[in-house]
């Protein structure tokens, strides 16, 4: 019997789910973020007002519409930054003599001591508020990840005995990396990358709620659940929306990951 | 002489450790034209790190390499890679010599590329298709393969192909047939002689199999823990071998 990948399963579900409202947010949106409708604060749910409205009588579901904008945006963007710079980064250290090497790796532990968060906030501290240096704090906690992956990944294939060969014919160092070793190392970085996007949405989010990220009036799942903590007690829908939507985002990419690495592995052990 | 090591010695460094290991003490080689030089050895005895030296795959700790006469640490960028052109590797598997991700045609055309980018497709593909009819392979039911459709011995085939494409001076052979079967090993063997006469290609032959050396090599080499013990013509050497380590390397094989 097969084993059924449920992470794959359920991965694809939540990126989906995450990703249509992503598309709504562009092609249908009841409100906009910052309308206000102080007649109507803390509404139910109802037919105007699908998810409610919040305490200024803002439309919750557009604001979440919105939000998932932010969150992909500044994930992905940041996500590939970080991925970028940490494996140009770990494949210079793999690649060069021995002392740049070390110089480089204990770099990058350095910055991996660090709580990502932290050296998130000390950034976004530095560089001030708002998306873009948000997306660069961000990017900048996915360095030493990535960085990693691909130095062990090119020591890893600098071993093969076909890189040896290719080597042997008189390959040059660019091309040994980019049709000798990075055709190997696809799979993982998918599978790292679709990880570490979920990683930056909360990211993006804590450093939202924490007032380092998205500012007032825009719209992020973080600042909402920010605003919304105040009336917690009276009016609880209004944290559960985004909450809801931030697992569903964060768990999805995660997920999405585990379920390609077990899908991708399963193939390999098939040969 | 076409290659040349004088005086190789290869150390290492153990991690954490004062003292040195070396694979290699004080080590010469020498290869005529068109020769066939067999080294035999057992494992850890230093061949394949001595072949990668002469290959210019790594670099000695001492000594040198002559390529031509000339030492390949004062080459210019074009002639190391005339060197490198010239010094091709067959390597003891062939599935792991080869990037599974390339089809036959990539794994083919890649030193045809990379050393001769001025050469055009067309012809590209001609070398290619008779350089595999010459190693007894199909080029219609070969080239758009992937390596794992092959067997080990048709894949050391293409191998071979791969390394004689570059039109080499020398050919060396790290144990290329350990990793195949018994009737495969005396065809690839055979193919490889048959090659040598018709480019006259000289060989490094490297085997711990003594038996399967005789067969196709001019001159023998026995090492041991990084040492030559013994070196002469085969057939003397077979004969009347002087090393003990010699004599227990004929004796265990079945000659």
């Amino acid at each position: 019997m097969k084993k059924r990948n449920y992470s794959l399963i359920i991965g694809i579900i939540c990126v989906s789910i995450i990703i249509a409202l992503f598309i709504l947010s562009f092609i249908y949106l009841p409100y906009s973020v910052d309308q206000m409708d102080t007649k109507n604060r803390f509404a139910s749910p109802s037919s105007s007002h699908i998810l409610g409205t919040d305490q200024f009588g803002r439309d919750i579901f557009s604001r979440i519409l919105v939000s998932t904008r932010s969150a992909l945006l500044v994930s992905s963007s940041s996500v590939l930054m970080g991925a970028l710079s940490g494996l140009i980064l770990g494949a210079l250290a793999a690649l060069s003599p021995h002392i740049i090497e070390t110089i480089l790796m204990r770099f990058i532990d350095a910055m991996m001591a660090f709580p990502g968060i932290l050296s998130a906030m000390v950034l976004s501290a530095i560089l001030g508020k708002g998306v873009m240096n948000a997306s660069i704090a961000i990017a900048f906690f996915m360095i030493p990840v990535f960085a990693r992956l691909s130095y062990s990944m090119i020591l890893e294939s600098k071993k093969r005995e076909y890189v040896k060969a290719a080597k042997s014919y008189g390959a040059s160092m660019p091309r040994l990396v980019v049709f000798h070793m990075l055709p190997e190392m696809v799979t993982r970085l998918i599978t790292q990358f679709s990880s570490s996007i979920g990683a930056a949405i909360l990211t993006e989010s804590s450093l939202s709620f924490l007032g380092l990220g998205i500012q007032p009036p825009g719209a992020s799942l973080g600042l909402m659940l920010s605003e919304a903590k105040g009336y917690v007690l009276i009016e609880p829908y209004q944290a559960l929306w985004p909450g809801v939507v931030l697992s569903i985002a964060v768990l999805g990419f995660s997920l999405l990951g585990d379920g390609i690495n077990e899908y991708l592995n399963r193939e390999v052990d098939y040969e | 002489m076409i290659l040349e090591a004088r005086n190789i010695t290869k150390e290492y460094r153990v991690k954490g450790r004062k003292e040195v290991f070396s694979a290699l003490s004080d080590v010469s080689l020498s290869l005529e034209m068109g020769e066939v030089l067999g080294i035999v050895g057992e494992s850890g005895s230093g061949k394949t790190t001595l072949s990668e030296i002469a290959g210019g795959m790594r670099t000695p700790t001492k000594g040198s390499i002559l390529f031509e006469g000339k030492d390949i640490s004062e080459m210019k960028k074009d002639e190391r890679r005339d060197y490198r052109k010239n010094v091709q590797f067959i390597f003891q598997s062939p599935k792991e010599s080869m990037n599974p991700y390339f089809t036959v045609r990539g794994i083919l055309s890649e030193p045809l590329v990379i050393n001769y980018p001025d050469m055009d497709k067309k012809e590209r593909e001609e070398r290619i298709r008779d350089m595999l009819l010459r190693v007894g392979m199909d080029p219609e039911t070969t080239l758009s393969f992937r390596p794992s459709h092959f067997s080990g011995g048709q894949l050391q085939r293409i191998a071979i192909a791969r390394a004689l494409l570059l039109s080499p001076k020398v050919l060396i052979c790290d144990e290329c047939t350990s990793a195949l079967d018994v009737s495969l090993e005396a065809q690839i063997v055979n193919l490889l002689s048959s090659l040598k006469k018709e480019t006259g290609v000289a060989m490094i032959f490297i085997s711990h199999d003594i038996s399967l050396v005789r067969y196709i090599s001019d001159r023998i080499m026995v090492m041991k823990d990084g040492k030559v013990v013994e070196e002469g013509d085969t057939e003397i050497v077979i004969s009347s071998p002087h090393n003990d380590y010699t004599k227990t390397l004929i004796e265990t094989s079945f000659l």
